[in-house]
């Protein structure tokens, strides 16, 4: 829990301002008297006498003593779709009945209880309040929220002290993750230990022959049953087990499509952010090692495969600071110079909604130097009909000022569509798979299809 | 978004309570109003619509200055309708619009007190609402006595209004050094 703490004590009355509500009681209630007085009108005495007293009254309970608030906000790391809480404590004096705060609204953030005011009464011989305001959190990302104004007010509204507003607070909302499973192994294999079977036979799980027994070969392996009927010894031969670096690449060159966080719209790189974290965790818990790099965002550090419950907190760390299109320099040189980490003989799934050149360019080359490539489309379905896409969901895809330019985006965004497809032709043509996520089992039957191509004889460049 | 969305899209972020507040005020100021013209003798619409239409930008901004010019409108719209009491009777109207005007007060200073969009705890509204009718009461109590003075007149006596006039002057001074601190 991270305190975002303002507190303001102030000695005396020089905090405590008159409001508009004792300044109209006064002065009307003066006013009116004098002229009642004057004309001999005992009605326009009457009249105002309400006021003359609530003003007394608000004068008299004018508070001592300076209030004091305290502020905490928390936890500051959680994942999209939990609540964090906003908590004030204010200490009030004697005669500071009403106590309301009004917390800066965000876009992302929604009040569990539906505002983003807070209201107590403190009662006239209450010494503390607290506030409390649970605030959910829709989206994914890096933000600075619980801003925050408090006003606390003596009897009849008629003197109120002001604080300083409260700073604001860092809060990482980490992606949640979409379902994912996938009951097929990795197409190269290249680590030491893991779940994936090799192409060497080993100690392993995965049955491969039966052969007779030789020097070295553990007891544990003779099968007894086939060394009964053969009358030499047998041993059961199993595949190794291995694991795979499987490097995530996120293209976050663009954000397309309108977005609602949680439960609402997924913008292209909002499926991203959510399928990266579940292929995250899907491949880790199976033991593989995974990283991450993330094009075109510039405050991501690139994450070199490991594996481990921890790895995927990196992640999710990793890619809740994406902002998209923040890259330094040229398209090319930062997609460049991030792929060069690769490792040699992984697998990279590259999470993209194909509008990036560069990054399907950066596709066929990884693929040309050995690594197994899939390319994993996250453009948003409704994106893909340009015809029936509303005002709304056509300025998240290409941003327009004037309503006029409408028909033009419209027909713009086709042509966009068309050329994506040619590309995407040419990409699937080279070899490279295509799937358009889709939660559980997207990648089965590819990855099924490329694991059957890793172990065909195929001819290499030397 | 069409005007009626964007109505209901500033209603709902106003929240329940303070549209109450807002309602509130705008229907004491009318029935202030309607007292008023009943008590004049004769009804008064332009006057009455003007402090309507001063109700309704009232409630639209009721942390400015339109609340104290409202008042300000109904004080006037009294003084230049209703003629000086001369029966106990004549006291009642007074002491209603008074109390209505109380409410007018109240309601606009609940509306700035409660920022929009919260909800108003209930002890507060009850507090509220105790302490404004301890001031109703009072000013009940004063216009009793008030008409009964009406009814039994005092000989008029220079002293006595030299004395009225010296405590409200000192009462003006006494406000403005206390509001001034």
């Amino acid at each position: 829990m991270t305190v975002a703490a303002d507190s303001v004590e102030e000695d005396g009355r020089s905090g405590w301002l008159p409001t508009p509500n004792v300044v109209r009681a006064v002065s009307v209630a003066l006013v009116t008297m004098s002229v009642g007085v004057l004309g001999r009108r005992a009605d326009l005495v009457i009249l105002v006498l309400p006021l003359a007293v609530v003003a007394a009254w608000s004068m008299a309970t004018r508070p001592r003593h300076a209030p004091s608030v305290r502020t905490t906000l928390g936890p500051t790391a959680l994942p999209e779709g939990n609540a964090l809480t906003f908590t004030a404590f204010v200490s009030v004096p004697a005669g500071v009945p009403d106590v309301a705060i009004v917390l800066a609204s965000d876009p992302f953030f929604d009040p569990v209880d539906g505002t983003w005011t807070l209201c107590a009464d403190a009662g006239p011989d209450v010494g503390s309040v607290t506030l409390a305001a649970p605030i959910a959190a829709r989206r994914w990302g890096r933000y600075r929220t619980g801003a925050a104004v408090p006003a606390v007010t003596g009897i009849f509204g008629g003197f109120r002290h002001s604080f300083r507003p409260i700073g604001e607070t860092e809060v990482v909302v980490l992606p949640g993750k979409e379902s994912f499973a996938s009951r097929t192994g990795m197409p190269h294999p290249r680590g030491i230990v893991g779940a994936n079977r090799s192409p060497r036979r080993g100690q392993g799980n995965d049955f491969a022959a039966i052969r007779p027994y030789g020097p070295g070969d553990r007891l544990a392996r003779v099968n007894w049953a086939v060394s009964t009927r053969t009358a030499t010894l047998q041993v059961s031969e199993m595949h190794a087990d291995l694991d795979t670096a499987v490097t995530l690449v996120v293209d976050a060159f663009h954000d397309l499509g309108s977005t609602g966080g949680v439960g609402g719209a997924a913008s292209s790189l909002d499926t991203a952010v959510r399928a990266t974290t579940a292929l995250a965790e899907h491949y880790l818990r199976a033991g593989e090692r995974v990283g991450l790099l993330v094009l075109g965002a510039s405050d991501v550090p690139p994450l070199t495969a490991r594996s481990g419950q921890a790895q995927l907190r990196r992640i999710q760390d990793g890619l809740a600071r994406i902002v998209p299109g923040t890259v330094r320099g040229g398209e090319d040189d930062a997609t460049g110079a991030l792929l060069a980490r690769l490792q040699p003989g992984g697998v990279v799934l590259l999470l993209t909604p194909v509008i990036s050149a560069s990054a399907l360019n950066r596709a066929y080359a990884l693929a040309r130097f050995g690594h197994t490539v899939l390319i994993i489309d996250t453009l948003p379905p409704a994106a893909l009909t340009a015809g029936r896409l509303t005002a709304e969901d056509l300025a998240a895809i290409a941003p327009f000022t004037n309503p006029r330019a409408i028909p033009t985006t419209r027909l713009a965004w086709r042509i966009r569509l068309l050329e994506r497809e040619g590309q995407l032709q040419r990409v699937r043509a080279s070899g490279i798979p295509v799937v358009p996520w889709r939660g559980p089992g997207s990648l089965d039957e590819v990855l099924r299809q490329l694991q059957r191509r890793a172990r065909a004889p195929r001819v290499a460049r030397r | 978004m069409s005007i009626r969305e964007d109505v209901a899209a500033a209603l709902t972020q106003e929240g329940r309570d303070h549209l109450r507040l807002r309602i509130g005020l705008v229907c004491a100021s009318i029935a202030a109003a309607i007292v008023t013209s009943a008590a004049s003798g004769a009804a008064r619409p332009t006057g009455v619509g003007v402090l309507f239409t001063l109700a309704l930008l009232a409630a639209l901004v009721p942390d400015g200055h339109i609340p104290t010019i409202l008042i300000g409108g109904h004080l006037v719209f009294w003084f230049m309708t209703v003629p000086r009491p001369t029966s106990a009777a004549a006291i009642a109207p007074a002491v209603v619009t008074a109390i209505l005007l109380l409410a007018v007060h109240l309601f606009a200073a609940a509306a700035t007190v409660w920022p929009p969009g919260g909800r108003i705890p209930r002890s507060a509204a009850r507090r509220w609402l105790r302490q404004g009718g301890a001031v109703a009461l009072a000013t009940i109590a004063v216009g009793g006595l008030t008409a009964l003075l009406v009814a039994a007149p005092l000989p008029a006596g220079t002293l006595v209004s030299l004395a009225a006039v010296a405590a409200l002057g000192a009462g003006a001074i006494a406000a403005y050094r206390l509001i001034a601190r």
